[in-house]
């Protein structure tokens, strides 16, 4: 097809499709694109979600009859530790961030999202730490400690390796799905298709990037906690041992600051499935766009004042508990006010029957009640008597199921051609929804009335003639119904579909941007990036698909060969770059595999492996890098169609790289912020929490702190005489930054050296030397980075316009210093208050 | 490029529940010690009205600032289109929804302090 100007849009779309190609035979497994890693991690999510799903069965067989035998006590505290953990960190997260994967860039008229090695590595460190963790379970070794891993329980009575397992794999797997909520996060800001201001972003979007910003500031303080925990198992370092000075209540303060707000992450993109597929259902516009984003936003705050609802039972001040139970009936607003929006949009609209609306309202009608019993357990009263019974297990799998797991599965209904090209089978679609909605309310609502008759959580099993029987075997019964329809679901999901035929294109008649895919869909993404100007452009803007086929649109071409997509701005979406993302490799699994060993082998006490692992994985992650980032384009700028161009490289505020850098760093702080909580809460709870002689020594802190500086100044200077092109001056910055942060790091680390300091003896000599080891390790980070800029420059791949290595390492720099001025701050400076 | 009078940050609309998230923690943290350390539970109650009313007038400060921004018309008006007046309004708009729902969830953590009549 030869346009008048000469263009010849089938050769474009020849060179986009070889640019895009997928890699065959084994290299399969090197993709990166974000379509087939998708897919492969919404795969693995499903697959633990299966192995949870039988963890419960099990559960429910042991408890179907009093005094049952089936399972032993150990076996059966194994299983239920391993199913909490494995349906939230193996399921509910990783679902949310496989499917965000898939579906964001589509839904934000992307190619592809920012960094895609990234997605595959999170998809390998997930895989690798999730096989780890359920694997332990053959070998008579997972964890028995609930899913929420209570010290004392944890750290002084469950002397086997499951506890670490628990510790160590989970912290490994948090750092995917941190890495992933950076990608979404950068994703929603800075990659949507040009036009798509802020009151135009599907409201999906609007949803995972509130849900990654909560994994960012959410998770860390878990990590801390985790930190503390193994240091206290491996090493006696007596941080929640009363005996040291230590509190176990600093565990749950950790673990619920992270526990409370996971459970919003979880639901707040299952809701944005739902908001996604309401208005296509209903054949009109959402209703309330600002109200639901205001819900999305409120609930993402409200949720991190929630926390101590937990923990009400731990004898905290009576109005401590009312701050956080008003919090928490705060919190029912915004939710309140998403679902109305959606009723109301149901209302105003016609409604089309499918099978992702039955799931989407027997979902929403479920969740109402457990909402309900939720503002219940709110009350501190009324908690007080629920606590640790079987009504807390009902009230939690109520809100969790009919609030993420129904829209989730809505949304596999609705997505699937989308995916992977046909649709669902309407017939066993509606056998598989009646059979979960059954078995979920048979087997849930009577553990409301056995947890009201007293049945405690967690116990292997209960006497006869407490009039336990009949509903605890109704619930046995509803799960196997339950499990029924799963089964049905999952058959539907993976039979051989290719007597089907393909599904018309957009085979639900949306609106939203991501229906405009072919089907079958093609490795590139999307054929152009479109323009988009209207919140339903299918529906709204005139020609919309025509121009998209045509080519219209932007970066219809792939000229050079290379996989490109557009950067924008984060508020009005304006081209700012087009930006080069690196294809198929085997590294991101490399690098999995490196940084797994260094969570993986102090399981077992094997240090110098897990230092063996580090190093590996230093080596990996710098060829990573070297090869992977910050690639000198061979021209400034491009045209990118439309008659616009845009260049190839940008270092700064504006550049993707420089903002996943800042929301990591973020994510670090937030963990080392939380170490600093740990270090007042010890210093408000204890009449005497350091030691007379605390302030001695102070002298090597204030070189600490003169060193830090000078470095952090250096980086900056270097950053600026590379700009100005000074290549001397920049390499002496460079050189004199690295010696200054080498003598910070080792002030940092004399400061508790020569102060005696012992960390296993009491609990202030051993949070002091975790804050020093922290910044110290920052410190060492921020060297390794300046060495190589200045490798980087030696060799030509960094130059004075194209600094992006040095403009992200003086990003690092900055949090560095805060860091460690915190640090010095604290360590040496609170002795002299108290 | 985007004409000033529209130009908006990304951080307006947060600014109210970060208000919110702050006196959450101080009042949090106040009450803590107050009962805590000090084991006064005048002195708390005293913390948590000083801090509220602060609290209460920065978030009226961000009411009006989308109130302004949004035209001084409180209802909601059509932000659907893709033009830089309506990217203003909506961000009017959600400033000041995230400000009421920041006055709630900050007077419903006052009420504690008035309703709960000891540290205990």
């Amino acid at each position: 097809m030869i346009e008048p100007d000469g263009t010849d849009r089938h050769a474009q779309a020849r060179r986009l499709r070889e640019a895009w190609r997928q890699p065959t035979g084994w290299r399969y497994w090197s993709a990166v694109n974000n379509n087939v890693v998708g897919l492969w991690y919404i795969a693995v999510t499903l697959l633990f979600f299966i192995f949870g799903g039988v963890l419960a069965l099990l559960m429910r067989w042991q408890l179907a009859r009093p005094d049952n035998d089936f399972l032993s006590a150990d076996r059966y505290n194994q299983i239920f530790t391993l199913h909490g953990s494995v349906m939230m960190f193996l399921f509910a997260i990783p679902i949310f961030e496989s499917v965000s994967i898939l579906l964001l860039p589509a839904m934000i008229g992307a190619r592809e999202l920012p960094f895609p090695r990234i997605s595959a590595f999170g998809f390998w460190a997930f895989t690798i730490g999730g096989l780890f963790l359920c694997g332990s379970l053959f070998f008579d070794a997972a964890p028995q400690g609930g899913w929420f891993m209570y010290p004392p329980l944890t750290s002084r009575y469950q002397p086997g390796i499951g506890a670490d397992i628990w510790l160590l794999g989970f912290s490994f797997i948090e750092v995917s799905a941190i890495a992933a909520a950076v990608e979404l996060i950068v994703g929603v800001l800075r990659c949507r298709a040009p036009g798509m201001r802020l009151n135009l972003i599907p409201l999906y979007a609007w949803y995972v990037l509130v849900a990654g910003v909560m994994v960012v500031f959410a998770f860390p303080p878990l990590i801390a906690g985790t930190i503390l925990l193994e240091l206290e198992r491996a090493f006696g370092w007596p941080f929640f041992d009363p005996a040291g000075g230590g509190d176990p209540l600093l565990w749950q303060h950790l673990f619920w600051i992270f526990g409370h707000p996971e459970v919003y992450i979880i639901f707040l993109p299952s809701v944005a499935l739902i908001a996604m597929i309401v208005p296509t259902a209903a054949r009109r516009p959402i209703v309330g766009y600002s109200w639901i984003v205001l819900a999305a936003i409120g609930t993402g705050f409200l949720s991190f004042g929630l926390w101590v609802h937990h923990m009400f039972t731990t004898g905290l001040p009576g109005v401590t508990l009312a701050i956080f139970s008003a919090a928490s009936m705060a919190v029912a607003i915004p939710t309140g006010i998403q679902i109305f929006c959606f009723l109301a949009t149901l209302l105003a609209g016609t409604i089309t029957r499918s099978v992702p609306m039955l799931y989407i309202i027997g979902g929403l009608s479920t969740f109402v009640i457990g909402g309900l019993t939720g503002v219940m357990v709110a009350m501190a009263p009324f908690n007080f008597q629920a606590h640790d019974t079987y009504f807390v297990v009902a009230h939690l799998h109520t809100v969790l199921i009919a609030g993420a797991v129904f829209p989730v599965v809505a949304g596999i209904y609705y997505y699937y051609p989308l995916a992977l090209g046909k649709l669902l089978s309407e017939r066993l679609g509606r056998v598989s929804f009646w059979l979960i909605f059954t078995g979920f309310n048979a087997t849930f609502l009577p553990m409301h009335l056995t947890g009201l008759m007293g049945l405690p959580r967690r116990v292997f099993t209960y006497p006869a003639g407490l009039g336990l029987e009949p509903l605890n075997l109704l619930s046995t019964a509803g799960a196997f119904v339950l499990a029924a329809g799963f089964a049905v679901m999952a058959w539907d999901v993976v039979r051989p579909k290719s007597r089907r035929p393909y599904a018309p294109r957009n085979p639900w008649n949306a609106g939203s941007v991501e229906w405009l895919q072919e089907i079958p869909g093609l490795p590139w993404g999307v054929r152009t990036i479109p323009f988009v100007d209207r919140r339903y452009p299918l529906w709204e803007t005139p020609n919309f698909l025509r121009d998209y086929d045509a080519g219209e649109f932007f970066l219809p071409d792939a000229e050079e060969g290379r996989r490109e997509m557009l950067v924008t701005s984060s508020i009005d979406a304006e081209p700012l770059q087009c930006m080069r993302i690196p294809g198929p490799t085997f590294i991101t699994l490399f690098a999995a595999i490196a940084v797994g060993g260094i969570f993986i082998f102090p399981t077992f006490k094997m240090y110098s492996m897990m230092g063996v692992s580090a190093a590996v994985s230093l080596v990996v992650i710098v060829i990573w890098l070297w090869t992977g980032t910050a690639e000198i384009p061979e021209k400034a700028r491009k045209p990118i169609g439309r008659g616009a161009t845009a260049p190839l490289y940008l270092s700064g505020r504006h550049a993707p790289g420089w903002w996943a850098m800042g929301v990591t760093m973020l994510a670090i702080f937030s963990a080392f912020i939380s170490l600093v909580f740990g270090y007042f809460f010890y210093w408000t709870r204890h009449e005497i929490f350091m030691p007379d002689d605390a302030r001695e020594q102070a002298v090597w802190a204030v070189i600490a702190l003169v060193a830090t500086v000078a470095a952090w100044a250096s980086t900056l200077l270097a950053r600026k005489w590379n700009a100005a092109d000074r290549a001397a001056a920049f390499y002496a910055g460079t050189l004199f930054g690295v010696v200054t942060a080498v003598a910070g790091g080792a002030a940092l680390l004399a400061h508790p050296y020569f102060s005696d300091l012992n960390p296993a003896t009491t609990v202030y000599p051993a949070i002091v030397w975790l804050l020093a080891i922290w910044s110290a390790l920052h410190l060492a980070v921020g060297v390794i980075m300046l060495l190589y800029c200045a490798a980087r420059r030696l060799a030509g791949r960094m130059t004075a316009n194209y600094d992006m290595d040095i403009v992200n390492v003086a990003l690092y720099w900055h949090f560095t210093m805060v860091t460690v001025a915190i640090t010095i701050a604290i360590t040496a400076g609170i002795p002299y208050l108290a | 490029m985007t004409p000033a009078r529209t130009r908006q940050s990304l951080w307006v609309p947060i600014v109210a529940p970060l208000v919110w998230s702050t006196h959450f923690t101080v009042c949090y943290i106040w009450v803590a010690m107050a009962c805590g350390r000090f084991g006064s539970f005048d002195r708390a109650r005293t913390g948590v009205a000083i801090l509220t009313a602060v609290a209460v007038a920065a978030i009226a400060v961000c009411l009006v600032y989308g109130l302004y921004r949004h035209g001084y018309r409180l209802p909601d008006r059509p932000n659907d289109d893709g033009t830089p007046e309506d990217r203003t309004r909506f961000m009017a708009f959600t400033t000041m929804l995230l400000a009421a729902l920041s006055l709630v969830g900050t007077l419903y953590v006052s009420i504690s302090a008035i309703a709960v009549g000891g540290c205990r």
